[in-house]
């Protein structure tokens, strides 16, 4: 009888893990470093370190690990990709679309630009990104509805790279509503992430 | 005596309540004119009262009584359900686990987690081609939803309808993009929206000679784009209203999908 019950609970356990093989079968960060070359036990162990960080941030390993071999195939050396995964990790701690530097960086390899560049233009991003919400928490400070701000941030985030000052943003918005002058575009876009203030 | 005896049989029912309409009457006539009948009722009825108050006492039933009852009880095989209910129980659940497993893992190349602004949208599917400049026609991805939610007045260059439903969660809009370049043989577009592949997704002839096009279906948001010229060029729309440094010293393309992702 206490065979059978065993036998009950031991052989869907079996099947289930037999099935999820694959799953476990995903290269590891270690393995992906050693495919792409790069060297040095200590360099690898600070990817890892990178990549653990940017996964207890919340940042799911089902398009971490893919984006990894991206970078790494790109031959971004391990300096480069601790700073990519760092700018990737703080992004996901400030609740920040981090999605926009895997874009970034993967826009950098179609485009095949040198690595350096593709860390700057990571880190760039973050920054653009940073004062976004810096300009999305003036808004609301001055009672500005913001019902998607990870969009809202992405798209003032690329007006900052277009030149405008995040000041100027907060400034033509208050002053002139989200459909004044040369804010055309903005407001247009704005018009659904940023309702505008009730008076 | 006789004619008693009747009546004394219909005393026990009688005193339960169980006799019927004409017995009953019949009985109380007789009780009402036979003394012998009305004592032995009347003492039926003290023993009958005097039982029922007769305190009870509850009695455990010997400790083997259950056991000889099943004992005795004839043998029965148990359905075919019961047999195997429990294994069924357990490979329902494996399979249930390998089905949800296979969504997982299998559910195509897209990532799977939540969608922001520039998180990989889903394969762009081209779409019947219709004339630059034509008028926005509502329409709906599926039969029985909500087919049109709003429209931006296009440009001669993109349309743009809400296709999802409530209360479905994502919304997923169609943009429609032209591209004129006549020395082109062979156009792609690549953007955040495929996490710029390099292949990109085909442009179509729009029908006009040099004229390509494509519509995609995006979530809202922000995406930054280039046409691949056959093959290699990577170039920016240049009837795009926005356009920015790409920050590897060329240009980009601003898609600006209007509309609001749900939270």
């Amino acid at each position: 009888m206490t065979v059978r019950r065993t036998a009950r609970f031991l052989v869907p356990l079996f099947l289930l893990l037999a099935s999820a093989f694959p799953a476990f079968a995903q290269k590891t960060v270690d393995e992906l470093c050693r495919t792409h070359g790069v060297g040095g036990e200590e360099n690898i162990r600070r990817i890892e370190q990178a990549y653990v960080a940017a996964v207890k941030a919340g940042i799911s390993e089902d398009v971490l690990l893919p984006f990894v071999e991206d970078i790494l195939r790109h031959k971004l050396d391990c300096g480069q990709m601790v700073r990519v995964l760092d700018v990737t990790t703080r992004l996901r701690q400030a609740d920040l679309p981090y999605f926009v530097v895997f874009s970034k960086v993967r826009e950098g390899v179609a485009k095949e630009a040198p690595p350096v560049r593709v860390v700057e233009a990571a880190e760039a991003k973050y920054k653009t990104l940073s004062e976004s919400r810096d300009v999305l928490n003036s808004l609301s400070s001055l009672g500005y509805s913001i019902r998607d701000p990870q969009n809202a941030a992405v798209l003032v985030s690329s007006f900052i790279e277009r030149g405008y000052a995040p000041a100027e943003i907060v400034s033509q918005i208050r002053d002139k509503g989200i459909q004044g002058g040369g804010f055309a575009a903005l407001s247009g876009v704005l018009e659904n992430p940023v309702k505008r203030k009730v008076h | 005596m006789n004619g008693c005896r009747k009546y004394e049989d219909l005393l026990a029912r009688y005193l339960h309540g169980e006799t019927l309409l004409q017995d009953r009457e019949a009985l109380e006539k007789h009780l009402a004119v036979c003394p012998d009948c009305e004592n032995l009722y009347r003492d039926v009825a003290d023993v009958d009262q005097a039982l029922r108050e007769v305190p009870g006492k509850v009695v455990d039933p010997p400790p083997y009584l259950h056991a000889r009852i099943v004992a005795n009880l004839p043998a029965e095989a148990p359905p075919l359900l019961a047999r195997w209910g429990r294994w069924a129980v357990g490979l329902g659940t494996v399979a249930a686990a390998l089905f949800a497993l296979f969504l997982g893992l299998y559910r195509g190349d897209g990532p799977r987690i939540e969608r922001v602004a520039s998180a990989p949208a889903p394969a762009a599917t081209p779409q019947p081609p219709a004339a630059p400049g034509a008028a926005v026609a509502p329409r709906s991805a599926e039969p029985g939803k909500v087919p049109f939610l709003s429209a931006a007045p296009g440009r001669g260059r993109k349309r743009e309808t809400v296709v999802a439903s409530v209360p479905e969660v994502q919304v997923i809009k169609e943009v429609k993009i032209f591209f004129y370049f006549p020395p082109a043989q062979d156009v792609a577009v690549t953007g955040d929206f495929n996490d710029w592949n390099a292949d990109g997704v085909p442009l179509k002839a729009a029908g006009k000679p040099g004229l390509w096009e494509i519509e995609l279906r995006l979530p809202p948001g922000v995406y930054s784009y280039n046409f691949i010229v056959d093959g290699e060029l990577l170039v920016p729309d240049p009837n795009a209203s926005n356009q920015m440094p790409d920050g590897y010293g060329g240009t980009n393309s601003i898609l600006l999908v209007k509309g609001e992702s749900p939270v």
